[in-house]
């Protein structure tokens, strides 16, 4: 799929189905429909109507001048206002709630799917994309969706109200009008689709125009070293003149509309007054002036009603267009998923039977697992076996690509083996829910993610009743409670979107907090002191030393010194294990292991003693 | 001052230089409301045609003339008939005309704001950039700009559109009945006040509901993100319901809005109809009481007059509260073009360079600080020497490059390029011939062939290879999967740091230059490729002056003059072996290195403190 384009993509045919699952989600909201439609005829009947009466007026009151009926009159059309007013206000009203109502059903539902949907969809969809469906797309869907209707609703009925209003008085000029109608709705459909591709282009180069602003900027001082300012700024304004010549391209045919409309109409208006008069002339005043107005007043009104039901139709088109990504959303099935017995034994993601759950030790096996991800024809893992006992602490060494994130994908069942099998404590762990396994794991990553809630909050992530005690007890272990206490707020401090408003060692700090609240049977740390400063790591090592006693855990590390401990060390290179053991054992091997360990030992120690004298 | 103060001041300067297309613009926007009011008058002398009123309205006399010439009262209708259907079309070609201005204006004036900002935001200071908030210049190159366009372009000439249909139409209207006329006017306050209100109202409300849309999005992006937290959790649940909440409150204040919208739109409309009927009945009761002079044309003609300015004056408070807003825009975009670029203060001299320096004394610091950073640094660098930098994080080393490259400008003492101050000589001269390697290599948007081809898109292929040689980057290209096809920067591959900075490498040493400063950016590269990298750059130009900033001795060793900064001046200076015979820092920090050795010995022996390794 490719992202950047897709958001502008339109399709060409109507896409039934689309609509039909849309329409599932509209009719939610029956009642507000009913209103919305019904206070839309009403509306669109006054607008029809009160030409009528201005035409009853003009002539008793100003040819027959007979004035018995006056109060009628004025009555009549203070009620006209008054339903007006009462009908614009109910119509909106009902309309508004159709809008959200379907916005917010939408975006339920496609959080909720997102939530099932399994690792191999987030790694492949930008995240990105995901938000454009949920914000614009959903948005535009229902905008258009509710306001289109009215629109339409409200045009076809003016239309067809003046129509039929227009032959109950004179069948002559409702078939002059009648003959007007097929012109205008061409020429208007047609200015609509070339008017939208143009602006398609447009947009198109306003996201570049955007982009090379991003670049520019970001890479602004590098610019300056390389001398690249002129290069640039010719670059730039070759795409912006582009961009200029486009739009007025595309404002071109949008300045067309109006005007052609409006001619044709008033050739119509024209053709009405002609025929129109020649009719009074002849019947000496039975078709009377006041009727010829009436006319002339519905043939000009008549072109908007129909310039906006092209307009409706235009962006209808828009909406499946919308309405085809926010489906194909929530229509994506998960690729790693619990069977049907599985899941009636011990519930499914969103309703646990904890009941059911046995409790784990901790034992993991791994046996005979291949492993490649979806579309590719690379084996990342070939054949692979591994034995962890139950609390034993196991770290992964290995460059980039050598398959360690892998197997921790693996084992925390983000994904699932191509083929063998992973067991935990000897039962094959698809037998077992993926919730059962999850609340028995711990993660901490190599990049902290904090939710933009309270420290407290974030921690109690990991156990969702835990108490304050608990909470405190874990930031105790994990070394946290230092910097916490020296906060104003303390637990409570807010950290920040992503948790900017803390430093990365003390989110990860938080991040270990929160692994160890969970209590975990398996704890898995991946990467997770890459990113910390000399100064944070020794607390956090320790912290680590604490934690892993009688826990099963999986570490990957780069930096050596946090897995010296470690009762099994396996060094990986392309998916194979080709060292293992503890490390004074590696070390005297005098391997990979050894150099790796070396060359990091020398480099790492240098720089810290450095700053340190 | 208030931004938009700032911004009513930037906007009348645009003004000025598109003064000719605006006035056509504004003019034509003026002629084509007034005209449109001409539409009823035409209806108004066809109907008292018919009518065989004597007095056939206020249609233009010359126009009147030709109608009349007609010898039936039909042949008189269809002669007026066709005059409207022509009138229209000119109008309709007068529309169209004016669209084309309009979008020409408009067009014109975003490019131009566009390559201003773009051009001066450019020249910007390093240390602007450096601390820049990248999303916020965006919005105003983008979203600032449009609302800035959309003032001069789309409010200004609507406002001039009511305000000619307005006097048009009144003006008409009292020709007809001066009475009927300030009846009709009613409605103007208060469809002008209610919309002006309604629209700031709305703004105000719209902002709410805007963050909690924003909100709602926090939630989804960190979801997005953190999704492997939310799974290692099992918190789907959890998840959910917080979704929930915030999905919930937006509806429920954005419906609230629009159930608001809904009762002024109501309103609106309603006084509409009701000005509508007010007239109608003010004119039956002047009939009644034997007002002759207004007639069917008359009436029909007022009527239609005021449905030409009702709706339009409806939109002007809303063009009202938008031209607010874009003023703010406006304002913020010229904050921007007000900072000072670099270039305003700049050298002129463009002399040979062979890369002999000289620091005297040299005193420099950062702006929002009163310490200084380098306090009387001195030394000297002869061409072809290599000079390595050695001292702790925060000892000024970065700054000496950077004052080099004249990213930054020193305060005190004196630099001397070949004898010439450095103050003196020309920015974009100076920088072609300093190759300054930042520590953060950052690679723009095109193929590795482009980004080392960068400063000289028509240099032979040759040059390009050679150059990811020298840099030790070409067998890692070969090895990617499109070779130097391969796209790089944020939307392309993801390279490793040390492969990020070969290429930045590569790029800087496309063409010789007589002075390199690697600030740093060997780091990722173990000591064998570093040095390699240099002697194979050594090779090349024996006179380049190089200077290599770092931590590692091991780099440092082979430099022709070491010099470790301290405290913000020369602690030291000399060989390797002059400083590790000398007591001082580079001596401590070579005996660590030693030690190290040892201790690391000790281990793969089998004994030696396992929490050695670990402090």
């Amino acid at each position: 799929m490719h992202y950047e384009d897709d958001n502008e993509a339109l399709s060409e045919k109507l896409n039934i189905n689309t609509w039909k699952k849309i329409l599932k989600v509209i009719l939610k909201s029956k009642k507000p429909l009913v209103f919305m439609i019904i206070a839309v005829i009403f509306m669109s009947s006054i607008d029809v109507f009160y030409p009528i009466l201005n035409r009853y007026a003009l002539n008793e009151f100003f040819v027959e001048n007979d004035f018995s009926n006056k109060y009628l009159f004025i009555s009549l059309y203070a009620a006209a206002a008054v339903m007006m007013g009462l009908s614009v206000f109910w119509f909106i009203r009902a309309a508004a709630v159709v809008e959200e109502s379907t916005t917010y059903e939408m975006r339920k539902q496609a959080f909720h799917r997102l939530q099932e949907l399994s690792f191999s969809y987030f790694d492949t969809t930008p995240s990105g994309w995901v938000m454009a469906r949920m914000t614009s797309d959903a948005r535009k869907l229902s905008t258009i969706i509710s306001w289109g209707l009215v629109d339409f609703l409200w045009g076809f009925i003016l239309m067809g109200g003046i129509l039929v209003a227009s032959f109950i008085i004179d069948y002559r000029l409702a078939l002059l009008l009648l003959a007007m109608l097929p012109i205008f709705m061409v020429v208007a459909i047609v200015l609509n689709r070339k008017i939208l591709k143009e602006y398609r282009e447009v947009r198109k180069i306003n996201s570049s125009i955007t982009a090379s602003y991003n670049e520019s900027f970001m890479g602004a001082n590098t610019s300056k070293t390389l001398v690249l300012e002129k290069e640039n700024e010719e670059e730039f304004t070759k795409i912006a003149n582009r961009m200029r010549n486009r739009s007025i391209k595309a404002a071109m045919w949008s300045s067309l509309i109006w005007p052609i409309i409006l001619v044709i109409g008033y050739y119509g208006v024209g053709l009405v007054s002609i025929i129109g008069g020649n009719l009074v002339i002849v019947s000496k005043g039975i078709f009377s002036v006041s009727t010829l107005y009436l006319f002339i007043d519905y043939a000009i009104r008549f072109f908007d009603p129909v310039i906006q039901i092209a307009r409706v139709l235009a962006d209808f088109q828009q909406a499946q267009a919308s309405a085809e990504r926010v489906i194909s959303l929530i229509e994506t099935d998960p690729d790693v998923y619990d069977k049907e017995e599985v899941i009636s034994k011990y519930g499914d993601l969103l309703n646990h039977k904890k009941e059911n759950w046995e409790k784990i030790n901790g034992e993991i096996e791994f046996k005979n697992v291949s492993f490649k991800y979806k579309g590719t024809d690379t084996y990342v893992l070939k054949d692979f076996n591994l034995k962890i006992k139950a609390g034993e602490m196991v770290a992964l060494v290995g460059e980039t690509g050598s398959g360690k994130s892998t197997i921790v994908n693996l084992i925390s069942r983000f994904y699932e083996p191509t083929e063998g099998e992973i067991l935990i404590d000897g039962i094959n762990y698809k037998e077992r829910s993926i919730s059962w396994l999850h609340s028995n794991l711990g993660y901490v990553l190599q990049t902290p993610q904090l939710f933009s809630t309270s420290i407290e909050e974030n921690i109690r992530y990991g156990k969702l009743d835990a108490t304050h005690e608990e909470i405190e007890k874990a930031c105790k272990i994990a070394n946290a409670t230092n910097f916490i206490e020296k906060l104003d707020k303390g637990y409570d401090t807010l950290v920040g979107e992503g948790g900017s408003k803390l430093s990365v060692g003390e989110r990860q700090l938080i991040s270990f907090a929160r692994a160890i609240v969970a209590d975990p049977a398996i704890l898995v740390l991946d990467e997770a002191t890459s990113s910390i400063d000399t100064e944070n790591e020794k607390v956090i090592l320790e912290a680590i030393h604490t934690i892993l006693k009688e826990r099963t855990s999986l570490v990957v590390a780069h930096r050596l010194s946090t897995i010296v401990d470690a009762d099994k060390i396996i060094v990986l290179k392309h998916g194979q294990i080709i060292e293992s053991g503890t490390h004074k054992e590696l070390l005297n091997q005098k391997g990979y292991y050894f150099d790796l360990y070396r060359n990091q030992f020398m480099q790492e120690k240098t720089q810290k003693m450095f700053d340190e004298i | 001052m208030k931004t938009s103060t700032k911004g009513y001041k930037y906007i009348l300067q645009l003004s000025l230089i598109f003064l000719p297309l605006i006035l056509i613009v504004l003019v034509m926007s003026y002629l084509d409301s007034a005209l449109y009011t001409e539409v009823p008058i035409f209806v108004q002398f066809i109907i008292a045609t018919l009518e065989g009123s004597s007095d056939k309205g206020e249609l233009w006399g010359f126009l009147q003339n030709i109608f009349l010439k007609g010898e039936t009262t039909l042949m008189v209708v269809i002669y007026a008939s066709i005059g409207l259907m022509l009138y229209q079309t000119f109008r309709g070609v007068f529309k169209f005309i004016m669209g084309l201005f309009r979008n020409t204006l408009s067009q014109n004036i975003i490019v131009k704001m566009r390559k201003n900002l773009y051009k001066h935001i450019q020249t910007l200071s390093y240390s602007y950039h450096t601390n820049a908030d990248l999303g916020d210049l965006i919005q105003r190159c983008t979203s600032d700009v449009d609302a800035v366009q959309g003032f001069i372009c789309n409010d200004i000439p609507t406002v001039v559109s009511v305000f000619a249909v307005l006097f048009s139409a009144i003006f008409k209207m009292f020709s007809i009945s001066p009475n009927l006329t300030w009846i009709s006017l009613i409605i103007l306050p208060v469809a002008f006040f209610s919309s002006f209100f309604y629209c700031l109202y709305v703004q105000k409300e719209y902002e709410k509901v805007e963050n909690l849309e924003a909100e709602l999005m926090t939630v989804m992006q960190e979801n997005l993100s953190g999704v492997r937290v939310v799974k290692a959790f099992a918190n789907e649940k959890f998840e959910i319901d917080k979704f929930e909440k915030k999905n919930k409150a937006y509806h429920d204040k954005s419906l609230r809005m629009q159930k608001i919208s809904a009762v002024f739109w109501g309103f609106s409309d309603f006084t509409t109809l009701a000005q509508m009927a007010l007239t109608m009945t003010y004119a039956v009761i002047l009939v009644e009481k034997g007002d002759m002079s207004l007639n069917l044309a008359d009436v029909i003609t007022l009527i239609t007059l005021v449905g030409t300015y009702i709706w339009p004056v409806r939109s002007l408070g809303r063009t009202i509260g938008n031209m607010g807003k874009s003023a703010v825009a406006a304002g913020r975009i010229k904050e921007i073009l007000d900072l000072p670029s670099e270039y305003l203060d700049n050298g002129t001299k463009t002399p040979i360079i062979t890369g002999n320096i000289v620091f005297d004394d040299v005193y420099f610091k950062f702006d929002d600080t009163d310490k200084h950073l380098l306090k009387g640094l001195s030394f000297e660098a002869k061409a072809g020497e290599t000079i390595a930098l050695i001292g702790k994080t925060g000892s000024g080393k970065s700054t000496v490059a950077h004052l080099l490259a004249r990213l930054n400008d020193y305060q005190g003492g004196s630099i001397k390029l070949d004898g010439v101050e450095l103050k003196d000589i020309e920015k974009e001269y100076l920088r072609k011939n300093v190759g300054l390697i930042l520590q953060e290599p950052f690679l723009y948007s095109k193929t590795v062939y482009e980004n080392i081809a960068i400063t000289n898109k028509t240099v032979p292929n040759d040059k390009v290879y050679e150059a990811a040689k020298l840099s030790a980057i070409e067998k890692d290209i070969k090895g990617f999967e499109k070779g130097y096809d391969t796209i790089v920067g944020e939307k392309g591959a993801t390279l490793s740091g040390g492969q990020k900075q070969r290429i930045a490498i590569a790029r800087m040493v496309l063409e010789e230059k007589p002075i390199l400063i690697f600030d740093d950016s060997l780091s990722a590269l173990d000591t064998e490729t570093d040095l390699m990298i240099r002697n194979a750059l050594k090779t090349r130009n024996k006179e380049t002056t190089t200077f290599i900033i770092t931590h590692r001795i091991t780099a440092a060793k082979t430099a022709d003059k070491i010099i470790v900064l301290d405290n913000g001046c020369v602690s030291q200076m000399g060989t390797h072996d002059e400083l590790i015979n000398s007591p001082g820092l580079y001596k401590k920090l070579w005996e660590i290195q030693g030690n190290l050795e040892l201790e690391f010995l000790n281990v793969l022996n089998g004994g030696g403190d396992k929490d050695a390794l670990r402090r």
